[in-house]
């Protein structure tokens, strides 16, 4: 169980550090990166909106093509891609699994079992499922790799998203930038110091932990507030202003992909 | 004039006395290092002249002017755009996704227009020769780059008075003598200097005063030089 546990965190770190801590995207020449970004944020989220709503499978497939190209157009590495999103679509096809069997004991069967079977319409419930949990997580990808953090912030500024909220996505980001190192020092610390597994002060170490990772986050906190007031921080959002005015190529962005959204959601 | 005027500051943590009684000028222009052993005070004193914290007693003026209500962020602006103040940690100064952003940061919040930000960061990374990791997430830099960016963070601010905190822990000699060199052009250019330490080995020529602060009060002030031949007052504030 303890090292369950430590594991779930180490590996958590792990993630962490591996996708979070990535190369900055959004600086590249990519796609999505020269388009205006609130403009692309817009469109972004609601292709995320669209596979909530539709339902034609075929539909779903060809938005996650789109999500994909955007990928590959945007210069963001598919290893990147596939890192990030990796579990997602295998925890939710573990929770659609029982899906597969619905309506539990009627025909049509793709394969039937003594009592039960694989009926089309459960297989097609749990794709649908897991495609649009693919493609939200691919498009949110694309907003967070191709936009980039600060142009994120600043295209929700623009959309007037109320400061407050924006506070909190900053904070929370930047603290998670924190902790997560923090965290991953303390347990290479704690496995440089042990030299054989003992349970009962494994259990004892993980409440210090917990306890500790508390009190660093707190102290870390309040320094990273200290430094950000110290730079001239004083609780409002500034956001980075590379925003240029809206180009042509915005408008075209903007109608080509609407228009596509207004398809998908009439035919899906 | 003096820049900063310290009258009978103390500052209170809970029930205990992190600062009693400093009484401290320091001049425009001047390169000042204030020295004492760990948990004497020095970080508290730099958050008081970043008018971070407020002192419990006593009272502190700024270029003339006495400081006041440093609750009130806008109200206090004018004076911290005017001071930079690099932690001891730079993970704490190192929030954003990239080196660029945190170096955008101060200028950003001071209001200065984007090509002129570009310009901050590119003249300042290009003098602390980190121009390479700028689009580089802070996380995946050594403990001196990360010290740099940090440095690099608040020259960005152009800020009149640079201080600095411990600015060789966990360095290696190259990056500390690099960090000191930095600290001396600076100084140099006529931006005043303060920068606490503990290590004794850091103090050079160019420094032309010392605080010894211990016990959070100030014990000695004066010519590097002398007190530096002074081995059994170092010894006896454990400072050697």
């Amino acid at each position: 169980m303890i090292d369950y546990i430590e594991k779930t965190l180490m590996d958590l770190s792990k993630y962490f550090r591996a996708v979070y801590f990535s190369e900055d995207f959004s600086s590249r020449n990519g796609f999505i990166q020269k388009v205006n970004p609130p403009i692309a944020f817009l469109v972004l989220i609601s292709f995320i909106f669209l596979s909530i709503l539709v339902h034609d499978i075929f539909i779903l497939i060809i938005l996650y093509t789109i999500s994909i190209s955007l990928i590959v157009l945007s210069r963001i590495p598919l290893s990147y891609y596939i890192k990030s999103i990796a579990f997602i679509p295998l925890f939710t096809a573990i929770i659609a699994l029982p899906y597969i069997f619905y309506p539990f004991s009627q025909p049509p069967f793709i394969y039937k079992f003594s009592f039960i079977g694989i009926t089309y319409q459960g297989l097609r419930y749990s794709s649908i499922l897991i495609l649009r949990v693919t493609i939200a997580v691919s498009f949110m990808i694309i907003i967070y790799y191709g936009i980039g953090f600060q142009r994120l912030i600043g295209s929700l500024k623009f959309l007037k998203i109320p400061d407050i909220f924006l506070n909190m996505i900053s904070f929370t980001y930047r603290y998670i930038f924190l902790i997560v190192s923090q965290v991953y020092d303390i347990f290479l610390s704690r496995k440089s110091k042990m030299c054989k597994s003992n349970k009962k002060i494994g259990r004892k170490w993980q409440s210090y932990l917990l306890g500790h990772i508390f009190v660093r986050s707190s102290v870390l906190g309040e320094n990273m507030y200290n430094s950000m007031v110290s730079r001239g921080y004083t609780g409002e959002i500034v956001p980075m202003k590379k925003n240029k005015s809206m180009q042509y190529n915005d408008i075209f962005f903007l109608a080509f992909f609407i228009l596509i959204i207004i398809i998908a959601f009439v035919h899906g | 004039m003096d820049l900063y005027v310290l009258k009978n500051v103390s500052f209170k943590y809970n029930d205990n006395m992190v600062l009693s009684d400093i009484n401290l000028n320091i001049s425009r222009g001047e390169y000042l290092v204030i020295v004492g052993p760990n948990g004497a005070g020095k970080s508290t004193l730099l958050k008081l002249l970043d008018f971070l914290i407020p002192p419990s007693r006593g009272e502190i003026y700024f270029d003339g002017k006495k400081v006041e209500d440093i609750s009130n962020l806008k109200k206090i602006s004018p004076y911290r755009r005017r001071v930079g103040l690099v932690f001891q940690d730079p993970d704490v100064e190192l929030f954003s996704p990239t080196v660029y952003e945190d170096l955008a940061f101060g200028p950003l919040h001071m209001g200065i227009d984007d090509d002129e930000i570009e310009k901050r960061i590119k003249s300042v990374s290009r003098m602390l020769r980190i121009d390479h990791l700028i689009n580089k997430p802070p996380f995946y830099l050594s403990d001196g780059e990360k010290k740099k960016a940090a440095i690099a963070s608040v020259l960005t601010m152009d800020p009149e008075v640079l201080m600095v905190d411990e600015p060789t822990a966990n360095l290696d000699p190259r990056s500390r003598r690099e960090i000191m060199s930095i600290l001396e052009n600076m100084w140099k250019n006529g931006k005043t200097i303060i920068i606490t330490t503990h290590e004794l080995s850091i103090i050079n020529s160019m420094v032309e005063r010392m605080v010894v602060i211990n016990s959070g009060r100030i014990i000695r002030e004066g010519d590097p030089k002398k007190i530096l031949e002074d081995r059994d007052f170092l010894q006896s504030n454990d400072l050697e």
